[in-house]
């Protein structure tokens, strides 16, 4: 089968719209990640993500609200613990990422009949994305969108330097909260899709693969959403052509891209090009 | 804007401590503007503490602060105030961002038009021309020296015409060439009208460059001027031992 035939089924245009909007926000939400060095948060959100599944399955509330809710719950309390400064920020990270697992596993256990269903949040798979999937996506881009378009400086000073930032009459703990929740919708909102141990790796890869180009903020920030778009594109062409999980796919392909961007700028750009010492 | 009639910054009776340890007590001056004061004293003194204050970054525990004639709490006007913070990058050169972007940030009242655009607007290269530097405005920000790295912040502050430029050790890591042009750079500055309020170990440095010193031992040793560093009381209440500024050539 081609590739362009698949796309005369519904749930493959779904999921294919669905994954190039997903490749346009992930990188956004985290190269301010990457570069704050929080890269692990999406990663801890989204096991929080796995507990709000959990959670809903077992009290049958409606997953992505559980999700959510947890999820912005555990971005305020991690904010908190940060900002309160007796905690180490990485630790906060892995607090709440083994904790959230614990209590998931906990629950798991006193319900044997969520173990596949939650299973299937772990890996995620594009072939499930519904209708209203899409358009909550859409709407999470379209706000990511504008809030990047209209606090672009405000985000770049606060990742540069916090100080800096609230002595330039930046409101940093509302920016920072509303960062906190945008990320937190994110994950939630792609858990269906690239599942909770991938959507860090979404977030995260293709910023990494822009960075080794050493340019600056705006155009590595362009790169990488083209190399999650890629990413995203070639990882769905091999998913259906050989069968094999979307997320991982992806996440493969970007970690591929990764692999090039750093042998070219290690071999080339710093060995090749480099002045011998005199 | 209307003309200044006050104090630029004005500080009453400022006191901090982090428990019962007092860091700062009853520390009571002002700033008027065209002043080109330098805060000294040894590690420990609260220097960092009071700049910190004086910038709505840390609460005093006692005291108050007025910006401009208006009470810190409800300062917004934080374009008038350029800050250059110490080592903004905390070793992290790896910070994808480029000479124009730094500097594009200090221009805040733009919102967010310019993500867009990829080249340094006019505001932008002004600043680096005032700051002698619009020859790096695309090397990225880990490239650049120490020297150079301090000027980009510097035109940071500059950019959005601040009427104080506060600078926290601005000189640390620096060689004394490249130390000298800097000195030289803020006495321009200086020149040009504006209030200069710098935070330094250097005695030496400061006595040579300021109209004005504020000496802090945790409490307000003097502040007044720069001569008050020749004196061996001040010196002994600010160190705790005898200390001996062996060249002192002010400029002013």
């Amino acid at each position: 089968m081609s590739f362009l035939s698949l796309f005369q089924f519904d749930f493959i245009v779904r999921s294919f719209e669905a994954g190039m909007i997903l490749a346009v926000v992930a990188p956004v939400v985290g190269m301010f990640l990457v570069v704050r060095r929080y890269s692990l948060l999406a990663d801890s959100l989204a096991h929080v993500s796995l507990l709000g599944v959990a959670l809903s399955l077992f009290f049958n509330i409606p997953i992505f609200f559980g999700a959510l809710t947890t999820s912005l719950l555990a971005a305020v309390g991690m904010e908190k613990l940060r900002r309160d400064g007796y905690v180490l920020g990485e630790a906060i990270i892995a607090l709440f990422l083994s904790s959230s697992l614990a209590i998931s596993i906990v629950i798991m256990s006193l319900s044997h009949r969520l173990n596949a269903n939650l299973l299937s949040y772990l890996f995620g798979s594009l072939s499930t994305v519904s209708s209203l999937d899409v358009i909550v996506l859409f709407v999470l881009g379209i706000v990511a969108l504008f809030f990047l378009l209209f606090f672009y400086r405000e985000l770049f000073i606060f990742s540069l330097d916090e100080d800096l930032a609230k002595v330039s009459g930046v409101r940093v703990r509302l920016l920072s909260a509303c960062f906190m929740a945008l990320a937190a919708l994110t994950v939630t909102a792609s858990l269906q899709m690239v599942g909770v141990l991938l959507i860090g790796a979404l977030m995260v890869v293709p910023v990494l693969a822009a960075m080794q180009f050493h340019r600056g903020f705006k155009t590595t920030l362009s790169l990488s959403v083209f190399f999650s778009l890629l990413s995203v594109f070639i990882g769905f062409f091999l998913s259906y052509s050989f069968d094999i999980a979307s997320g991982g796919a992806i996440v493969i392909v970007a970690v591929l891209f990764f692999l090039v961007t750093y042998s070219f700028n290690r071999f080339f750009v710093n060995f090749a090009f480099r002045k011998p010492l005199n | 804007m209307s003309e200044i009639n006050h104090s630029i910054v004005s500080v009453e009776n400022i006191g901090f401590s982090y428990g019962t340890d007092a860091v700062l007590k009853n520390i009571t001056f002002d700033i008027e503007k065209g002043d080109y004061v330098g805060i000294v004293g040894s590690n420990g003194s609260g220097k960092t503490t009071l700049l910190k204050i004086l910038l709505g970054l840390t609460v005093p525990v006692e005291g108050s602060v007025k910006l401009f004639g208006t009470p810190l709490e409800e300062f917004r006007e934080w374009n008038q105030i350029g800050y250059v913070p110490q080592n903004v990058f905390r070793g992290d050169l790896n910070f994808p961002a480029t000479v124009s972007e730094v500097v594009e940030s200090g221009h805040l009242q733009a919102g967010g038009k310019d993500l867009f655009r990829f080249g340094a607007c006019d505001v932008v290269m002004n600043a680096l021309k005032r700051a002698g530097i619009e020859h790096l405005h695309k090397k990225r920000i880990g490239e650049l020296s120490g020297g150079e790295r301090q000027r980009v912040f510097i035109a940071r502050a500059l950019v959005s015409n601040p009427l104080l430029l506060v600078l926290d050790e601005p000189t640390t890591g620096i060689d004394t060439t490249t130390e000298e042009m800097f000195y030289d750079f803020l006495d321009e500055l200086h020149r040009s009208g504006i209030t200069i309020l710098l935070v330094s170990h250097d005695l030496e440095a400061i006595a040579r460059q300021v109209k004005t010193v504020l000496c802090l031992n945790r409490r307000l040793v003097c502040y007044g001027s720069p001569a008050n560093l020749q004196n061996p009381e001040i010196l002994k209440a600010m160190y705790g031992t005898e200390k001996n500024i062996l060249h002192h050539e002010h400029k002013h």
